[in-house]
């Protein structure tokens, strides 16, 4: 029995000590050290992301019909796409901190390598860049540092937002000029890191103008236009399409039409298409298709008059009695997953900023038009349109700069080439502008009243509530509705 | 003497067993010249104590005069008995009266006859001499012999099911045994923690019992089906489909599964019912505390059969069903067809234009010409010539139509046998069903051996293996999309498709690559679903285990080694043809799972009884849990060569996927029973884990558990209805080091793929490096009660548990990076009533009636919040969990629609809001069994009283198959006119304010009756609109369910002649019997659902009606 006592011991001891706690310490899943390379590769990834335009959940469509609809580029029929188009939002997330987590574990793991650095501080700045547009003040100063003990971040006001984007914006384009350390994991540039340095002033440029009701603002966004124009060759901007912030588009990351089922609903806007049509704008072609009278007709795709729009104010039943008289967007969004490349930021948009600034006469060395010529070009480039159509389209009566209207006309131009991209930025760009005003007067828009901004999260409320409550008593004395007006966009 | 030794002595004996004590109870008798047997009668009425006795003994027994008040029994006896040659043993519930001439006989074989109270022999019941190894079991007439029993002896007679019957015997004698049924709990032995075996009696938790017969009355393959409604407190959210495991929750939380003492990773299906000796379900804590953290949430303990001592059978048992008819299923309308705006004219499949976006909106389906998707094409022309448009369902629906009769049969023989030394028992089960959708079935094989042997006398094993092979060549995968045929059929698409038509799936010339079919824009032809896209399912079960047990000193000390395993192999396949909608380039899809779990226990016990009012029971044991599994995944991206499923047919790079997860446990643990006097039980414990999945200066804890049991009626005389009663108490502390994940301590950085190229992220939940284990707190307060001799007993538990510490994923402010914090933290209260009542209202010679409820009721409450807040998400502190808050339609207050004033239609309100509660405010169950001679019904009840559920039918409104419409303004919508008002108001003027969260700060609006009209077909496509989380998902889910019945047949012997077979029964049955609902127009089934406390949007399949026999043979 002694003996029997003793082997049991033996084989439970054996057993039990098979292995040591430590060894479950490590999980064999997951990496437990961030890798700069593979946190870039999301971030990038997560630039072409959009997100729905509003976080109550209703059907609007997927992003970009959602958005598009808030522009009036098109207009969603069928019970599709009324909360966005109606004007109805409430929320929008901020997923964007996530985005800034992200980049900070990217500087972290940079290591002597300036370039991930730089990258991390770009990121940031495009974050916050989106955040405070959507909502005004928002945490930042105390924001993404949980580990350090900021559970419930204060909100820092817009201006001070603004402050650290143009301050992260300069560190990175100083860091990238420094040009230490090579970038992996980079499908926008592959690791070119001069093209990330036009990318990071052209993104900056964006900023500035944004800060265009500000100008007495001791952020001084005419010096800093000037400077950047001023000085080329510490500013670097994109020069040509090839520049751009883009994505190549295939099956694997198709354009967010692509068997889009939304698709079928939507027509184009009747201001927007009507503008096309007096323009005679060859970008019709690819972005929508002839009505479906003009097609039975037999008419051609290049016949101006077979395209047309719905009214965005019109009720909804109205225009779903009249969508088969309007254009669909181009079929080919919904079956072509590389229609076109997924677009962040473009060139084009760099010389609309520039023509901005100049006929905003923040700068006297260059001529507002030529940046105009540039902006439009580039545009009807990026839909592969050959060079004289460009030219014959540049000289038509309502295309052709004319100084007297010249902002108007390089909004309105900054305007139709934003369709179905740069994400929020086309809106964000009118709302700051008026331009092109959108149609609010009829019984589809209850209200009439155009939004300007989303609420805070109702998340916010719950887990950060004493901050969000401050903030919007300090901005919004309406309260948080959509439709106050934050900081950036009052004019002084 | 000698001759009363040679005559057959008849002892009567008066079985009742209740718990009382002989030597406890006084007597108050006042007869003159009574018979003596008038006296035994007397002291048996007044006391519930049985006197056994030899009816000869008596036969010249002068009658006696007594008179004796609250005397004593020995009293009575003492002055009975006076100067004769008799004496008397006591035990605790019986007298046995012996001759004192008798006591030297020196004959030693025994025989007996053993029968139930109805007289009718019990076969193999088991007969053994107490303190031998002596021992048989009854033959098929209940008879035996037991040889050189030995003088002045004990019987100890059992039989599952029965009470087990100690009587005391002498001489060579024939003893004539009536067994009782168990009708109350509180006599039995139940299997505790550890499988260690308790008298009920003295437990101060609660605990129920389930024993094999009872659910074999269920036929149904996945063994928790078989459980719904049995035990107070168990909730089975059992599923419809194959494979698919039922949701069993204890209290609201889900418990350990134990196979004969290992906890093992299982599901329901791996489990065979007629290798099932006994469940025990311990509902606490308290009652798993030695299970430790992995029976916080209490146990299902299920003990194999294991064969009998001195028994040799072979049973034999064949089950067989058939599915004709469904008892739910989604009503659909068979009135119009497919299209929209009352149009529909067939073009290519894809579903878009005149074929009307995949709705069912369209020509009312009285025979008008119109273009489809098999009206013949005329050669001349090229183009389709109209036909008929038409019901083709028959007005039941397509998917009644496509679906078949279900079929399963399940036969079970086993064997087995045993001597004195020990015995063992094997078990082989073959399984197989037809599933009712079209194409669906599996096999199952199953193989057990289980036994016991003793070695030396104080060296015994004990072991167990069983083994399961589960095999489909396809099985459904519930779904709410294009993938899945109940999705369309039921949904989407419209009566017009004649389903004979699509049966042939394959285009014309396409075979392998295009589906032929109605509509393949948003929907695949079912058939081509059920036939080429086939989900195989492969598991291989096997778990045993074997425990040596040593007595050290006899009776005192024992030390047991155990060592228990469990390993499946789960290995999955899923064919995806090309021409699939959604996945138009094919794919396959191979997923292999691995579990491994071994347990070992070492376990020392000590019993002693120190004196008669003092004894003690103690364990000390150490164990160890070690758990692996391992998931791989393997997918191609679309296919080069079509109908060739295999990984290496990839057209795109496919992507692989693997997982391991290991963990491991030690602890030790002790435990301490107290029996103090008659009625006072004690029990102490106390554990200690080290855990590998919490960081390691947090890794060890302890905690304790009391419980304390109080048997009333061993210690006050009871008035005579009352026959038992028994209070209890306990507490129980249960330390948790369970993340949720076995890694759920170490932070990572999640990776993916994009493009080709490694991604990365940080985690999105922060995990701190100081996480503490969760901690549950268990009041438990109950009682027992029985009256009239047992007939009716109650059992009833009040618990109160506090979960705190627990491991939470904390929301915070998406403003720190994070969505979430690993933490410790908030506090929950659950607190519930159980309450289980057997009752035998009928109890004749012929007719006897058993009665078994079950009540639940219980409810989970947030009691404390991370500091600062105030609610967590929409649940304020304080209020029940289990709320419900999503989006409803917006409303006035005076809850009227607010229509959007241009279009006419519905809004969705901007903030969600509280729509309900998942849990029901009670749950009951209900068993009965009639038994009239030889024949028995059974049939049992569940029922659920509140709660909601998310189905996802309502929506069935806007795809135009829903019934539920207003018939004239469909026709309208159908011809076009767009003349439908909705129901609601308008804001005329004013505005309203919400503040963050949706309250209302300020409201100035006015309301004027909704003039804009709509086409009525708008107004349901808005109405049934509910993507995103729309309050009118959720239907309440109170059912009530005759879930079966059964009607079997006692074989009486004479019908099997000759043959050698002992028993036979045939039964009848039925489930799924019938049930109500509240919105039964929907043909949904609330008694099934899936996942509750989630928004899940997968279509179940319908309920349908089982019908069935089962022959069973003993041989």
């Amino acid at each position: 029995m002694k003996k029997f006592l003793f082997y049991t011991l033996i084989l439970v001891c054996g057993l039990q000590g098979c292995k040591k706690m430590e060894y479950f310490q490590t999980n064999p899943n997951a990496p437990s050290k961030p890798i700069p390379g593979s946190l870039l590769t999301d971030l990038e990834k997560n630039l072409f992301v959009y997100s729905s335009i509003s976080s109550n959940g209703t059907n609007e469509g997927a992003y970009p019909f959602a958005i598009a609809s808030a522009l009036q580029y098109n207009v969603g029929f069928s019970n599709h796409s009324i909360l966005t188009q109606s004007y109805q939002w409430a929320t929008n997330s901020m997923d964007e901190y996530l985005q800034i987590s992200d980049a900070l574990a990217m500087i972290g793991a940079a290591g002597a390598n300036k370039s991930f650095v730089a990258l991390g501080k770009l990121f940031i700045a495009i974050e916050y860049y989106a955040l405070t547009n959507k909502f005004g003040d928002v945490p930042c100063s105390q924001a993404v540092n949980l580990a350090g003990g900021f559970g419930t971040p204060v909100y820092d006001a817009q201006k001070s937002v603004y402050g650290a984007i143009l301050a992260n914006l300069d560190t990175a384009n100083n860091l990238l000029a420094l040009n230490q350390g090579a970038i992996t994991g980079d499908f926008i540039y592959s690791g070119n890191l001069l093209k990330w340095r036009k990318f990071v002033n052209s993104f900056r440029l964006r900023v500035i103008l944004s800060l265009s009701n500000k100008t007495g603002d001791d952020l001084n966004p005419k010096a800093l236009f000037a400077a950047v124009m001023d000085s080329p060759a510490q500013f670097p901007l994109f020069e040509t399409n090839a520049d751009n912030a883009q994505q190549a588009t295939n099956t694997v990351t198709p354009t967010p039409f692509y068997n889009n089922p939304e698709y079928v609903y939507y027509g184009l806007g009747k201001a927007f298409a009507d503008s096309l049509i007096l323009f005679k704008d060859p970008r019709i072609v690819h972005w929508a298709n002839i009505t479906n009278a003009a097609t039975t007709a037999g008419a051609s795709i290049y016949d101006y008059n077979a395209y047309a729009g719905l009214p965005a104010d019109e009720s909804n039943s109205v225009n779903t009695a009249n969508a088969v008289n309007a254009s669909p967007p181009n079929k080919t969004y919904f079956s072509q997953a590389n229609y076109e490349p997924n677009l962040f930021m473009g060139y084009y948009e760099v010389n609309f900023l520039a023509a901005e600034g100049i006929a905003r006469g923040w700068w006297s060395g260059g001529d507002a038009a030529s940046f105009y010529n540039k902006g439009v070009t580039a545009s009807l480039a990026f839909y592969n349109i050959p060079q004289d159509t460009i030219n014959r389209y540049l000289a038509g009566s309502h295309v052709v700069y004319n100084p007297a209207v010249g902002l108007q006309q390089i909004l309105f131009q900054r305007y139709l080439a934003g369709v179905y991209n740069s994400g929020y930025e086309p809106y964000f760009t009118q709302r700051r502008t008026g331009v092109p005003a959108m149609a609010l007067s009829g019984p589809g828009i209850p209200g009439h009243l155009e939004p300007l901004r989303w609420q805070y999260p109702v998340g916010e409320y719950t887990l950060n509530g004493t901050n969000v409550k401050a903030a919007v008593a300090r901005q919004y004395p309406e309260g948080d509705v959509i439709t106050a007006k934050m900081w950036v966009l009052k004019p002084e | 003497m000698l001759a009363i030794k040679l005559t057959a002595l008849f002892i009567f004996l008066f079985c009742l067993n209740a718990g009382a004590t002989g030597s406890a109870k006084t007597v108050t008798i006042s007869a003159k010249n009574a018979p003596i047997q008038k006296i035994f009668k007397e002291i048996f009425r007044q006391t519930g104590v049985s006197v056994i006795y030899n009816e000869q003994l008596f036969v010249n027994f002068a009658p006696v005069t007594i008179d004796v008040k609250d005397a004593t029994i020995q009293h009575v006896l003492d002055e009975c008995l006076k100067n004769q040659p008799y004496s008397y043993t006591m035990e605790d519930n019986t007298i046995s009266i012996l001759k004192t001439d008798v006591l030297l006989s020196r004959a030693t074989d025994i025989r007996g006859h053993v029968t139930d109270t109805l007289n009718r022999p019990l076969a193999r019941a088991s007969v053994t001499v107490k303190g031998s190894r002596k021992g048989t079991s009854t033959d098929a007439n209940g008879d035996f012999v037991i040889k050189d029993a030995g003088e002045n002896v004990s019987l100890l007679i059992s039989y599952t099911g029965y009470a087990t019957l100690e009587v005391r015997v002498q001489g060579e004698a024939v003893v004539n045994i009536q067994l009782r049924e168990e009708i109350s709990a509180m006599n039995n032995v139940v299997v505790t923690a550890l499988g260690i075996e308790r008298q009920s009696k003295g437990l101060g938790y609660s605990t129920q019992r389930v024993k094999g017969e009872e659910f074999e009355d269920t036929k149904d393959l996945n063994l928790a089906n078989a459980m719904i409604g049995k035990v107070a407190g168990l909730e089975i959210n059992a599923s419809t489909e194959m494979f698919i495991s039922s949701d069993i929750k204890l209290r609201g939380v889900n418990p350990l599964i134990v196979v004969d003492g290992s906890p093992i990773n299982t599901t329901t299906w791996d489990l065979n019912y007629n290798d099932i000796e006994t469940i025990d379900v311990l509902k606490g804590p308290t009652a798993a505390a030695l299970y430790g953290s992995s029976g916080v949430n209490g146990a299902i303990v299920i003990s194999l059969k294991k064969g009998r001592s001195n028994r040799t059978t072979v049973e034999f048992t064949s089950t067989n069903m058939i599915q004709p008819s469904l008892l739910t299923s989604p009503k659909v309308q068979s009135e119009y067809g497919s299209g929209s705006g009352g149009k529909y004219q067939y073009q290519n499949g894809s579903g878009t234009a005149l074929e009307g976006g995949g709705f069912t909106w369209g020509p009312k389906l009285d025979g008008r010409p119109i273009v489809q998707w098999n009206s013949p094409i005329d050669p001349s022309t090229g183009s389709r010539t109209p036909t008929p448009w038409l019901d083709h369902s028959g007005g039941k629906g397509n998917l009644v139509k496509f679906l078949q009769t279900g079929f399963m049969t399940t036969n079970n023989l086993n064997f087995e046998a045993g001597n004195d030394k020990g015995s063992y028992r094997i078990s082989l089960t073959q399984a197989y069903q037809k599933g009712i959708v079209p194409n669906t079935r599996l096999n199952i094989y199953g193989f057990s051996v289980g036994g016991r042997y003793q070695f030396t006398p104080n060296f015994e094993v004990n072991t167990s293996l069983n083994y399961s092979k589960q095999y489909s060549p396809n099985y459904r995968i519930p779904g709410y999309g294009a993938n899945d045929y109940i999705y369309s059929l039921s949904f989407w698409l419209g009566n017009d498709i004649d389903l004979k038509d699509a049966r042939n799936y394959w285009a014309p010339g396409a075979v392998g690559t295009q589906q032929r079919f109605a509509q393949t824009g948003y929907y695949n032809n079912p058939y081509f679903l059920a036939y080429q896209n086939l989900h195989t399912y492969d598991k291989d079960v096997l778990y045993g285990q074997i425990s040596g047990n040593l007595s050290l000193i006899p009776h005192e000390l024992s030390l047991k080694l155990r060592v228990g395993a469990n390993t499946n192999t789960n290995s999955q396949t899923q064919d995806v043809p090309v021409g699939m909608t959604g996945t138009p380039l094919g794919n396959f899809i191979l997923s292999d799972t691995r579990n491994f779990t071994i347990d070992n226990d070492v376990i020392l016990s000590y019993n002693k009884k120190v004196s008669e009012n003092f004894s003690i029971g103690a364990i000390g044991g150490a164990s160890y849990l070690y758990t692996k599994q391992t998931v791989n995944t393997l997918s191609t991206s679309g296919l080069v060569i079509p109908l060739f499923y295999n990984a290496s047919n990839s057209l795109n790079p496919g992507t692989i996927n693997n997982t391991l997860s290991e963990s491991q446990k030690k602890s030790v643990y002790a435990n301490i029973d107290l029996k103090f006097f008659k009625p006072l039980y004690l029990t102490l414990t106390g554990r200690n884990d080290w855990v590998s999945t919490l960081p390691l200066v947090n890794n060890s804890y302890f905690y304790p558990s009391a419980n304390l049991s109080f048997v009333f009626s061993d210690w006050l005389r009871m008035p005579a209805a009352i026959s038992f009663l028994k209070i209890r108490s306990s507490i129980a502390q249960v330390n948790t080091g369970n993340t949720g994940s076995t890694y759920g301590q170490v932070q990572t950085y999640p990776v993916g793929v994009y493009n080709n190229m490694p991604t990365m992220q940080v985690s999105r939940s922060l995990i701190p490096s100081n996480l503490l284990p969760s901690a549950s707190r268990t009041y438990e307060f109950g009682g027992n009660i029985a009256f009239f001799h047992n007939r009716l007993s109650i059992d009833g538990t009040y618990f109160h548990r506090l979960d705190y510490n627990n491991i939470i994923l904390e929301a915070v402010s998406e403003t720190t990076g994070y969505n979430t914090v690993t933490a410790n933290g908030r506090r929950y209260v659950t607190r519930g009533w159980e309450i289980a009542l057997n009752a035998n209202p009928v109890k004749g010679n012929d007719l006897r009636w058993d009665l078994d409820v079950n009540f639940y009721s219980g409810h989970k409450y947030l009691q404390a919040l991370e500091k600062g807040l105030t609610q967590d998400g929409y649940i304020k502190l304080g209020s029940r969990v289990d709320q419900i808050y999503m989006y409803p339609w917006l409303k006035n207050p005076q809850g009227e629609l607010i229509l959007n004033a241009g279009t006419g239609l519905p809004q969705q309100d901007a903030y969600m809001r509280y729509t309900g509660h998942y849990d029901p405010d009670f749950m009951i169950g209900m068993q009965n069994h009639i038994r009239y001679k030889s024949v028995t019904l059974g049939f049992s009840f569940d029922a659920r009283k509140g709660g909601m559920y998310f189905s996802i039918l309502p929506r069935m409104v806007r795809a135009g198959t829903s019934p539920d419409y207003d018939h004239k303004a469909r026709e309208d919508a159908a011809n076009g006119l767009s003349n439908y008002v909705g129901k609601g108001v308008v804001v005329s003027s004013g505005s309203v304010q919400y503040d963050g969260v949706g309250n209302i700060t300020a409201d100035t609006r006015k309301y004027a009756a909704n003039s804009t009209a709509t086409s009525y077909e708008s107004w349901e496509k808005s109405i049934g609109n509910m993507s995103g989380n729309r309050a009118e998902s959720f239907l309440h889910a109170d059912y009530v369910k005759l879930r079966e019945a059964s009607l079997a047949w006692q074989i009486p012997r004479k019908f099997f002649g000759r043959f050698r077979i002992a028993s036979g029964e045939v039964s009848l049955f039925g489930s799924n019997l019938l049930l109500f609902t509240r919105k039964s127009s929907l043909g949904d089934d609330p008694s099934w659902l899936i996942g509750e406390g989630t928004v899940d949007s997968d279509l179940k399949s319908p309920t349908a009606r089982s019908f069935g026999c089962q022959l069973k043979l003993k041989f």
